[in-house]
């Protein structure tokens, strides 16, 4: 690039960067903004990484993206992207992306031990097909399954647990986002009966109060941040309160930091609750109104094995989910050992800090939440949702919030963050789940099954009614033998689930058949027998539902390079190669559905392409379409057919949600110019900003002020603090519950060998495993592996200093990094922090894969570990 | 596994916040590191546009990092990313 077209370009960059912020700028400069993209075909998308949901202008020229510009129209993002935004284009270009079908083989045939070699999409789909019969032969439709993810586009999702709890009968999907936030989702269905968020984004800007419980916001959610910091900026009685096992970049804007032992939440809600109590600031109309309170057992384990001796005491581990309705007095009674001397000695994280300093903190934190005249957002992410007690920690998180009537309203909200893009949109709302199907439905549920039957129009009695292996168990069942043939898609389990050693090892046993569907080779890849390249984000069509049940779409922009093929064609390519007839038999308690495919016109030899997928009403969805704009569709060009899967798949799953409170636009109006996504339900073509509050929300029955319409667990026996004393089911319309949970000490805390809390997280560079954000050079050197984060004073005890080697060691195994005492994490003493996003420190080597017993969702953030010098060579 | 991208050479757009008072002494301070230029300023809103250059491509991260680094910079957010599809410069 010469230095004259250099500098028109940077003037031309700032003036369209201006623009896209609304600064005034002279003609001129707007001019040339516009005339350095002159020829670029500009589209709007959404960003692929956190769960924010940042709307994104994507600029294409030959063939190839040449910018990306954060969406000034976005109401998310307005115009700003952080650093990963960047990524979305380069993502797309790294050298090693997967570009051929990669088989284990030795002397052309396929082999466990074999080395990768290139095969074409026949070999591979032939390979898999057989390596299937082989099992679902042996162990029926639970010896196979598919570990999903949050990543996926929502068609995909679909297509997905269409083909495994349809075609295959089985329950084993499950998404990477049981590790991410099932525990919020078994709290929203225990406390509302229905999943997902009431409140939304704006709240930020309406709010007096935002505080962050087990969030580092500031790296891993920095879009919302930036509005954070806006309202701090811009309104006076604005305060942030930020509650951390460790110091991050989030306390740096904070006016309170409260640095807590791990686990120790549970206490200081019950503290809050206490005071809120205490101080009579309930808002006793609506708690009257609109709520009841419940509680369960204590003792109900920590998604450990079975066997584990943890477990042994925990009587109530196989009804950890189970709980009634107490009352005002029952729970009053529960919060009251939770004085502010017990919570404080309890809770204080920080060795270094006073006592009455901590105390004073708690305090001032129990304010926010009791004055009546404060509105308080309270955030969180995986401090919360990666807890062996996360179900019980985001009930109590909601149980503030109802007590005081803070929620639901503008500017009042409690709001789990989700880690990826469309977590809610498919893990959630899609029901990617062992025990879900879509728009909160449950396998287990007969009517839930006869409707699923309806719409996916199949025999009586083909759904599986019982729930699947979550990802964890998937795992373990793959290292018992009871699972052997397992799909991989959109996620790397092999890196990201705890105590990682046992699962690399089931994954090479030789009867076990893996199969890893990705864009670049991460960890799975190279445990797998046969690697599937995936086409990236622009590279086919999809849509994602974000955190705040906005629903985003986009077209696909580029062709992926090589043999790349999008996901969703990869699923119904292989629905292609297997028959109802071979599926729909009986398998062991599961009766043979065949004698029911007369109605549907379904012959025993149909595949399940034709019976799922390729449906007379999908069909009549034609491709091409105007709505594509000129845009391709290699899903179709693959397929060589001629409907349009993403709009007919779409379109077919809208149903399930339309009319139940989940409804969703028709696929189309997704494109329209003056969409930048749009919140469901969206009834009357009118979105949703504050579900529950009959002021906005159409489903809250009009008059009611508020009504908790969730139908799930609305049917509770009644009892006490020690249990159930009236079995007889009290009816409970319209209410949310306020639960009591007692603090629950972890399963494995520090000793005197084990002597360091190790947790573990993101950085704001990286997002997830890395596999994506490790191609991003810029986004490598400046986190070029991950460290272990210590104080100081721990370090010097251990004779380390800064930059030293280290092995960090836990029962079950160890890695080698280098430590780090300033940086910008602050651990107090006690506790080393180290990033996951490195599989060169394969941290979940180390870690513990226990779990919350409610949402089997892992405990990522607390383990014993000891940490050690290191020889250096490394 | 090392990444082994070749990426072009990029320009950034950047809109830098600060409080209003800090305003001209951070756009200042900003002018004078590397691979950077100061194009407009915003008093009201206490908000510069930069763009961020990079002669080789990894030095992008480092850039923000130094931006954001600088006393009175209170955020630096991309907004605009652009990827020169002739190569590296």
């Amino acid at each position: 690039m010469d230095a004259t077209r250099r500098r028109f370009l940077k003037t031309g960059i700032a003036a369209a960067t201006g623009v896209a912020v609304g600064l005034h700028l002279p003609e001129h400069l707007v001019a040339l903004g516009q005339a350095i993209q002159a020829g670029w075909s500009w589209d709007k998308g959404v960003c692929r990484f956190c769960g924010v949901g940042c709307g994104i202008q994507i600029a294409t020229d030959k063939g190839r993206i040449v910018a990306i510009k954060g969406d000034p129209d976005s109401p998310v993002n307005r115009g700003l992207l952080c650093v990963k935004g960047y990524a979305n284009a380069k993502i797309l270009y790294g050298d090693d992306r997967l570009t051929h079908p990669l088989l284990r083989m030795k002397d052309g045939r396929f082999d466990k031990a074999g080395d990768f070699v290139a095969v074409s999409w026949q070999r591979a789909f032939d390979e898999m097909t057989a390596q299937f019969r082989r099992v679902h032969g042996e162990l029926g439709p639970t010896g196979v399954g598919v570990m999903g993810s949050g990543q996926y586009t929502i068609q995909e999702g679909y297509a997905a647990v269409k083909l495994v709890k349809a075609g295959w009968r089985s329950n084993n999907l499950d998404p990477n986002a049981r590790h991410c936030m099932a525990s919020a989702v078994t709290a929203f269905m225990q406390t509302f009966g229905i999943d997902e968020p009431a409140g939304n984004y704006d709240d930020i800007e309406l709010t007096d109060t935002v505080v962050t419980w087990g969030a580092n916001m500031a790296e891993m959610h920095p879009m919302l941040w930036a509005r954070v910091i806006d309202r701090r900026l811009s309104h006076a009685p604005m305060r942030l309160i930020n509650l951390t096992t460790f110091t991050t970049p989030t306390s740096a804007m904070a006016d309170l930091e409260l640095v807590f032992k791990p686990q120790t939440d549970l206490a200081i809600w019950n503290y809050i609750a206490r005071e809120i109590l205490a101080r009579k600031a309930v808002d006793q109309t609506f708690v009257d109104r609109h709520c009841v309170f419940a509680t369960g057992h204590n003792d109900i384990g920590f998604a450990l094995r079975d066997a584990d001796s943890r477990e042994q005491s925990q009587g109530h581990r196989k009804q950890a989910g189970q709980h009634w309705l107490i009352s005002l007095e029952d729970f009053r009674q529960g919060v009251a050992p939770y004085t502010l001397d017990y919570v404080a000695r309890l809770a204080k994280g920080d060795s270094a800090e006073p006592l009455n300093a901590f105390k004073d903190k708690l305090v001032q934190l129990a304010d926010a939440y009791a004055d009546r005249a404060r509105k308080v957002v309270s955030f969180w992410t995986m401090g919360f949702n990666q807890h062996t007690r996360g179900t019980w920690v985001n009930e109590q998180a909601y149980m503030a919030h109802l007590l005081t009537g803070k929620f639901a309203t503008p500017g009042n909200s409690a709001f789990s963050l989700t880690g990826q893009p469309s977590a809610c949109g498919t893990a959630r709302e899609v029901g990617t789940f062992s025990h879900r199907l879509p728009a909160d439905m449950m396998v287990d549920n007969p009517a839930h099954r006869a409707k699923a039957e309806e719409i996916w129009r199949l025999p009586a009695g083909t759904i599986n009614p019982q729930p699947g292996s979550d990802i964890t168990r998937m795992m373990r069942d793959l290292e018992d033998g009871t699972l052997k043939w397992l799909w991989v898609q959109v996620n790397n389990p092999f890196q990201a689930t705890a105590n990682a050693n046992h699962w690399i090892e089931a994954a090479r046993k030789n009867d076990a058949f893996v199969v890893v569907s990705d864009a670049y080779p991460g960890i799975s890849c190279k445990v797998a027998d046969l690697i599937l390249p995936s086409a990236m984000i622009f590279e086919k069509w999809g849509a994602y539902g974000n955190s705040e049940r906005r629903t985003q779409m986009w077209r696909q922009q580029v062709r992926a390079p090589g043999e790349a093929r999008s996901d969703l064609w990869q699923i119904l390519e292989f629905s292609k190669r297997l028959t109802v007839g071979e599926l729909w038999g009986a398998h062991g308690a599961l009766p043979s559905v065949l004698d029911g495919l007369g109605p549907f016109a379904y012959r025993p030899d149909s595949t399940l392409y034709e019976v799922l997928f390729a449906t007379k009403a999908s069909l009549k969805v034609a491709w091409p379409d105007p709505i594509a704009d000129g845009h391709p569709n290699d899903t179709v060009t693959h397929l060589r057919e001629r409907w349009f899967p993403e709009k007919a798949l779409f379109e077919e799953y809208a149903i399930f949600g339309r009319g139940h409170a989940h409804d969703l636009a028709p696929f189309d109006r997704y494109f329209d110019e003056d969409v930048r996504g749009l919140k469901w339900p969206v009834v009357n073509g009118k979105e949703t900003q504050w579900r529950f509050n009959a002021d906005h929300d159409p489903y809250a029955a009009a008059g009611s002020g508020f009504d908790f319409y969730g139908p799930a667990m609305k049917q509770l026996p009644r009892g006490n603090l020690n249990g159930i004393t009236d079995t007889t089911p009290v009816a409970l319309p319209g209410k949310a519950k306020i639960f009591f949970r007692p603090y629950a000490a972890p399963p494995e805390v520090p000793d005197t060998e084990w002597n360091l809390w190790l947790s573990t997280g993101r950085v704001l560079e990286h997002w997830h495993s890395g596999t994506m954000t490790r191609r991003v050079p810029e986004l490598h050197k400046a986190v070029p592996s991950a460290l272990a984060y210590m104080h100081p004073d721990d370090a010097e005890s251990r004779g380390l200093a800064r930059n030293d080697a280290v092995w960090i060691e836990s029962r079950r195994g160890r890695v080698k990094t280098r430590v780090e005492t300033a940086g910008r994490y602050g651990p107090p003493k006690g506790l080393v922090y180290v990033p996951w996003f490195d599989e060169t420190v394969f941290i979940n080597k180390v870690t513990l894969d226990a779990g919350c017993p409610i949402s089997r969702q892992t405990d990522f953030k607390k383990c014993a570990v000891k940490v050690y010098k290191a020889e250096e060579a490394r | 596994m090392n990444p082994r991208t070749t990426v072009p050479s990029a320009i950034s757009g950047v809109v830098v916040r600060s409080r209003q008072e800090d305003l001209a002494a951070v756009a200042a301070r900003l002018a004078h590191l590397p691979g950077i230029d100061v194009h407009h300023l915003e008093e009201a809103t206490g908000r510069v546009i930069i763009t961020l250059e990079t002669e080789s491509s990894d030095q992008e991260e480092a850039r923000m990092e130094s931006v954001r680094r600088e006393p009175g910079v209170l955020s630096a957010e991309l907004v605009y990313h652009y990827v020169d599809p002739q190569g590296a410069a």
